[in-house]
């Protein structure tokens, strides 16, 4: 049987099995690949404040690195990750204050950035195709940004952290029957409020 | 365009991976020390260190350690002391004639005698005693003294 050597050729769970031994440089591969993307995770979750998402990142790896001797082979990787995650974020923002929607001047705002965006250079095709693909990205990421918990927690964990239903509900101990119907209700929320810009 | 779960789920990825590249990601902090000294390599001139102060500390002359001080097993030294005006009675006393003092014991000046605590028995606590030759072996032995 052929071993492999380099340790970005092994899987996350063979890495955490290899730090659960006491392997630093498979757990240091192991934060290589999830890092940055568990980083934008808590930056999108979070807020604007990047310092305060890369320090729940580090306390996120470091309480993985303290618990690595509990893991045992079979067990999902990036499941357990999200999970100390998941439950960091949620210690989080039960103590902080509630965030305060956007005033409605301030929504007319980004609305009239979206539509003058469109409206300044109609005569290229291509580019054409390119605003209208910059106005919905800012549409949808104004609508993730002021979407309430715990919808936005679901929609990220699915769609940009790409887990699958039983992951999730692992994750945040709920029903896949709930994580299913609230990531429907979800779904068509944006698509309602994105409905404007179809076919512009 | 048509917007459907698809175009929504495809739009959120972009918008993933722009947010992920601009974010600044500290390396993790390991130890990256390449070679570290054996533990025994320091354990052992360690131990040979705190051997030897300890040796002599506790002044340890065992006969592996002093072969020549084990040759030697037991040294007299004379010291002779100056006579005193005490030591002098104490020996005009005992030049009594023998019949006498094979008779009678000789009284000697004891310290209830004497009031002062720091006049001592005129006994002398060390006197010419007989060793052995110094001369014979042609050896110091007064000079190898044993702690």
């Amino acid at each position: 049987m052929l071993i492999p050597l380099r340790l970005s050729a092994q899987t996350d769970e063979q890495l955490m099995e290899r730090a659960a031994r006491g392997s630093d440089r498979a757990f240091e591969e192991l934060y290589n690949r999830h890092a940055r993307r568990l980083q934008g995770f808590f930056a999108r979750r979070l807020g604007p404040d990047a310092d305060l998402a890369a320090d729940f990142m580090h306390d996120t790896f470091l309480r993985l690195y303290a618990a690595r001797e509990n893991y045992h082979a079979g067990r999902n990787f990036r499941a357990w990750l999200y999970t100390i995650a998941y439950n960091l974020w949620k210690n989080h923002i039960r103590n902080r204050p509630l965030p305060q929607p956007l005033p409605e001047r301030e929504r007319l705002r980004i609305g009239e950035q979206c539509s003058g965006m469109g409206s300044e250079i109609q005569d290229d095709a291509d580019i054409e195709i390119d605003i209208d693909n910059a106005i919905l990205h800012n549409a949808l990421r104004e609508i993730l940004r002021q979407m309430p918990e715990p919808y936005a927690m679901l929609f990220s964990l699915r769609y940009e952290e790409e887990l699958t239903i039983p992951q999730i509900a692992q994750i945040t101990t709920l029903p896949e029957g709930t994580v299913k119907s609230r990531l429907h209700k979800t779904m068509n929320t944006i698509k309602q409020q994105l409905k404007q810009y179809e076919d512009q | 365009m048509k917007i459907n779960n698809d175009t929504i789920a495809r739009m959120t990825r972009l918008l993933r991976d722009e947010e992920n590249a601009q974010l600044h990601v500290a390396p993790w902090q390991r130890n990256r020390r390449r070679f570290r000294v054996p533990a025994w390599l320091v354990a052992l001139p360690a131990a040979a260190i705190v051997g030897f102060f300890f040796g002599l500390w506790t002044n340890s002359n065992s006969p592996a350690d002093s072969p020549l001080t084990a040759l030697v097993d037991t040294v007299y030294v004379t010291v002779e002391k100056p006579a005193t005006p005490k030591d002098t009675a104490t020996s005009m006393s005992d030049s009594r004639p023998s019949a006498q003092s094979d008779l009678q014991p000789i009284s000697r000046p004891t310290e209830s005698t004497h009031r002062h605590k720091s006049v001592r028995s005129s006994q002398p606590t060390s006197t010419l005693t007989a060793g052995r030759s110094i001369a014979d072996d042609r050896i110091r032995y007064d000079l190898l003294v044993r702690n």
